[in-house]
């Protein structure tokens, strides 16, 4: 009896082990694994030279130097994905991170990255997997770069991105255009980021009327953007004033009922990733006093292309978006489409179907 | 008296060598880094493979593997000396204060001096190591020095710990801090490099040779406190060595790991359940048999997703199972 | 002949309350005492003080050394003690638990050697334990477990042996099995014994002297070889109240008076 249960036990064990062998060992020497090297065509150095290092330093504070433009680039982080994209260099990405399924932007942009490797999240990174790649250039987010030392041992490059801010967004697109050797196309999204932001001060500068925008969190409109969030940056931008002003942290603050009837804002936005409607608000009935409430003046920022609140390399129509929607008599949401459509023609390469914007 | 069977000492070893050698070679063979078995010999026979595969294998896969190992015995001992001293079949290294004092120690690292791995580390090492201070200190302090005290001390300590450790969780970040310091608490060998291993090695190969050395001490604190005093056993200073080498093990294991659920408390009911008795042999076994737990949920840990799952997620579904089917024998037993 | 083991004046008090009142006794070599009385007279108490297991005034001897001031280790060289039942010891053998005996003559991290597994097997031949050897302590029965710890007690080899009531969680057969085991072996190796008992008749019928206890103080004496029938049973009325002493053969029972 006792002989028995152990014997089975073992066994158990045993074809637990077995079983894991059979089923992990064929994935290795499947096709589908990537054979770098052999398989992708070399990606041409730009013109930009390939003799000369290239040496920068990341947002992590190392110093970085690649012999030549980076050509086989592993992304771990959504914000760096989409930056490839912006710059047009997405064609040098070899795998990234998990979960693209998720983002719309890839599917519309470029679909071909469906089919890259996946090398987890910033939560759950697989090294090896990174590694397996064989990349030229390794992006980390900060939070990642603990990882840095397992790639600086076995040789590859890896370069810290930080993109927390506009200024942060700026330098780090700045940073992977040259590591790629291709610098200009960093100049050209900036130019575009400067010329739109000019012109949105323009439009807002002789306004004297700003009205308070309350920035609801992605989980539960009971939390709000403080001032020193990115998001928040957004509402200075457009012209308005943060309801939120007043409320220490850096990082979504969740707020009571009586908190928010009291902040009483004008507008109230809903972030691209929101788990909830505006319906929600609306129909609230603790809420149903507040301004915005009573004007219907809640707004949901689209969701069809990329999360406008946060410091992606599309950032820029967040604030386009905001403006339309808190000061529609001088920039109108027709106008925001167009430019929209504009920008995603000119930096990603596709057309956008308007109508997605609300 | 039924007789129960029990398997030559011999045979149960060379029954878990043999498994955990064929857990070591599936360990050190699968990853998302193709290297196949021939060519980790060509490796270690020096032949021909590509560089980059020679030092996947060197720098991450073998150091992972190792520390896999390492873990298991680790835990898997203490585990044993905890439920020997205790004279508790459900201690585990919360119950002096190890686990949640590394965590807060790993959680105000990752507050206030940002989550790297080293600081992280040595933040872990050094709460488990203050907590359990502070536990033999609150003992020391008590008119009463029963294992009931160390007890008492430890839930006091652990759970001033724990009220730390959510202060700091309620005033973390929650977009990075508070997600780094829940996925230290659920442990993962993903970012073991060669150097890391080399840097815990020799305080985990200190408390390991302590240990084997203070064996007897051990199975006599096994004994009623009146009967191990009356024959010799200097009680106090024992149990310090034994419990400061315990946690040193420990701590330096889970200072880079993070928590590893379940094999401190499965890998000695297991080792009990084969050996059918407790001594150092059973102490033994159970490192052995946590090694082999913690490499095949390590591998299944890189290998089943393209993405790292969390370890502990793995080793308590291996030891929830365990400890029911124990429940269960038990009360076959007794009636 | 000196005495083997002395104890002067020992007082013991929990807080406030003093249980032991300058207690004093000797043992002298082959000799097993016991202490009698009733329930809280205090017998456990001057045990465990005389182990050392709980502080006390006085003063403690074995032989020519004085145990004052030692510490556990030093003093398990010369007490050894059985406790009135060994706690729960999971999943340790026989054999094991008697080995345990030779950690007094050890080194912190020393082995027991050949000499002392000699040892051990000789104890366990000596108590007829010798098939037991490789059993799951905690499967035995009392009897057995009280005379493995008795064994382990011969390993220890301390002149001195100190039993809080042995034979209380022994059935009839056992009891008279493991004092006769006992009071013999100190007898042949010139030990002293000291064993607190709860049954005057046990006592009686194995040891060479009674203490007799009474709230805290030792009350008076009985030497089993000397005192006449008479005195004796005065002396046990003292503790015991209105009894009858009969006398069969070479052996003393006491009764219940009605």
């Amino acid at each position: 009896m006792k002989r028995n249960r152990l014997i089975s036990l073992l066994l158990v064990i045993m074809i637990i082990g077995l079983s894991l062998a059979g089923c992990t060992t064929p994935a290795q020497d499947s096709p589908e694994a990537p054979l770098p090297e052999a398989e992708s065509p070399e990606v041409q150095a730009p013109e930009a030279s390939g003799d000369s290092p290239i040496t920068v330093t990341d947002q992590g504070g190392n110093v970085v130097t690649l012999d030549q433009p980076a050509s086989r680039v592993v992304t771990t982080f959504y914000g760096q994905t989409y930056a490839m994209i912006a710059l047009g260099l997405e064609d040098r990405l070899v795998a990234m991170e998990t979960g693209a399924d998720k983002r719309p932007i890839y599917s519309l942009a470029a679909p071909e990255l469906m089919e890259l490797p996946n090398v987890g999240s910033m939560k759950e990174f697989n090294v090896e997997a990174a590694i397996a790649a064989e990349p030229d250039l390794m992006l980390l987010p900060k939070r990642l770069q603990e990882h840095a030392d397992a790639f600086a041992a076995v040789g590859i490059p890896v370069a810290i991105c930080h993109p927390e801010s506009q200024e942060l967004l700026e330098e780090m697109l700045t940073m992977i255009a040259t590591l790629c050797g291709q610098p200009e196309q960093a100049d050209k999204l900036i130019d575009y980021y400067d010329e739109t932001y000019d012109k949105v001060s323009e439009i807002i500068a002789p306004l004297s009327e700003q009205p308070t925008v309350y920035l609801a969190g992605n989980s539960d409109y009971l939390s709000v953007a403080p001032d020193s969030m990115y998001q928040a940056s957004l509402i200075a931008r457009a012209g308005g004033r943060n309801a939120a002003s007043g409320i220490e942290g850096d990082y979504w603050v969740d707020v009571s009922y009586e908190q928010l009837l009291s902040l009483d804002p004008e507008v109230i936005i809903l972030p691209s990733e929101a788990s909830y409607p505006p319906e929600d608000i609306l129909n609230d009935p603790q809420l149903a006093e507040l301004r915005a409430v009573q004007n219907k003046r809640v707004y949901a920022m689209p969701s069809a292309f990329e999360a406008w609140d946060s410091p992606v390399p599309s950032g820029v129509l967040g604030t386009l978006w905001l403006l339309a929607k808190i000061h529609p008599d001088q920039y109108s949401i027709d106008q925001m489409r167009d430019d929209a459509a504009e920008f995603y023609r000119e930096f990603y390469d596709f057309d956008i179907d308007p109508s997605q914007i609300n | 008296m039924a007789k129960y069977f029990r398997l030559p000492k011999a045979a149960l070893f060379s029954v878990v060598l043999f498994l955990l050698l064929i857990a070591f070679v599936i360990s050190i063979t699968h990853g998302q880094f193709p290297i196949s078995l021939s060519e980790i010999l060509a490796i270690v026979t020096g032949g021909e493979v590509k560089d980059i595969t020679a030092r996947v294998f060197f720098q991450l896969r073998l150091p992972r593997t190792i520390m896999a190992l390492m873990a298991g015995i680790g835990l898997g001992m203490a585990g044993n000396i905890y439920q020997t001293i205790f004279k508790n079949p459900l201690a585990s290294p919360d119950i002096i204060g190890v686990s949640p004092g590394a965590t807060l120690g790993a959680a105000v690292s990752i507050v206030l001096l940002g989550s790297a791995t080293l600081t992280m580390a040595t933040g872990a090492f050094i709460g488990g190591i203050m907590v359990v201070m502070f536990v033999l200190f609150l003992v020391r302090l008590s008119p009463s020095h029963t294992m009931t005290t160390y007890v008492l001390a430890g839930i006091v300590m652990g759970s001033i710990a724990r009220a730390f450790i959510m202060i700091l969780k309620f005033f973390a970040d929650p977009a990075s801090e508070l997600a780094a310091i829940e996925f230290w608490t659920m442990g993962s060998l993903a970012s073991i490099t060669a150097s890391k291993v080399l840097t815990i090695a020799p305080l985990f190969g200190l408390s390991l040779l302590g240990v084997i050395l203070l064996r007897r001490q051990i199975d006599l604190l096994a004994l009623s406190e009146d009967e191990a005093r009356m024959l010799g056993v200097r009680l106090t200073q024992v149990r310090l060595f034994v419990l400061g080498l315990t946690t040193l093990m420990v701590a330096s294991i889970i200072s880079i790991t993070g928590l590893i659920g379940f094999i401190g408390l499965v890998s000695p009911h297991i080792a009990r359940m084969m050996h059918q008795r407790n001594n150092f042999t059973t102490t033994i076994l159970s490192g052995l048999i946590g090694a082999i737990i913690i490499l095949i949920a390590d591998t299944l840990a890189r290998s089943l997703l393209q993405s790292e799952i969390p370890i502990s997620i793995l080793t308590s579904l291996i030891g929830v199972p365990v400890l029911v089917y124990y429940m269960f024998r038990q009360k076959e037993l007794r009636s | 002949m000196k005495p083997l083991f002395q104890i002067e004046n020992m007082s013991v008090a929990y807080g406030k309350k003093s249980v032991i009142r300058g207690a004093d006794l000797a043992i002298y070599p082959g000799e097993t005492c016991a202490l009698l009385g009733l329930n809280g007279s205090g017998k456990t108490t001057l045990l465990r003080a005389a182990c050392g297991l709980i502080a006390s005034d006085g003063k403690t001897q074995v032989g020519e050394v004085s145990l004052d001031g030692l510490t556990d280790r030093q003093r398990a060289k010369y007490l050894s003690y059985i406790p009135q039942m060994t706690a729960l010891v999971r999943g340790k053998s026989v054999f094991e638990i008697v080995l345990m005996g030779a950690n007094p003559h050890l080194h912190l991290l020393e082995s027991p050697g050949p000499t002392f597994h000699q040892a051990a097997r000789e104890a366990l031949a000596r108590l007829q334990l010798t098939d037991l050897r490789e059993q799951e302590f905690d499967t035995l029965s009392q009897g057995q477990k009280q005379l493995v710890v008795l064994a382990r007690s011969i390993v220890q080899d301390t002149p001195v042996m100190l039993m809080d009531e042995p034979d209380s969680a022994l059935d009839f057969r056992n009891r008279h099995l493991v004092l006769g085991v006992i009071t013999r072996l100190i007898r042949e190796q010139q030990r002293a014994g000291l064993i607190t008992m709860h049954d005057p008749n046990f006592a009686m019928a194995y040891c060479d002297r009674l203490l007799l206890l009474k709230h805290g103080d030792i009350i008076g004496q009985i030497e089993m070889n000397r005192d006449s029938h008479p005195l004796i049973q005065e002396k046990l009325s003292q503790i015991y109240g209105p009894i009858e002493l009969i006398r069969h053969r070479d052996s003393y029972f006491m009764l219940q008076r009605t």
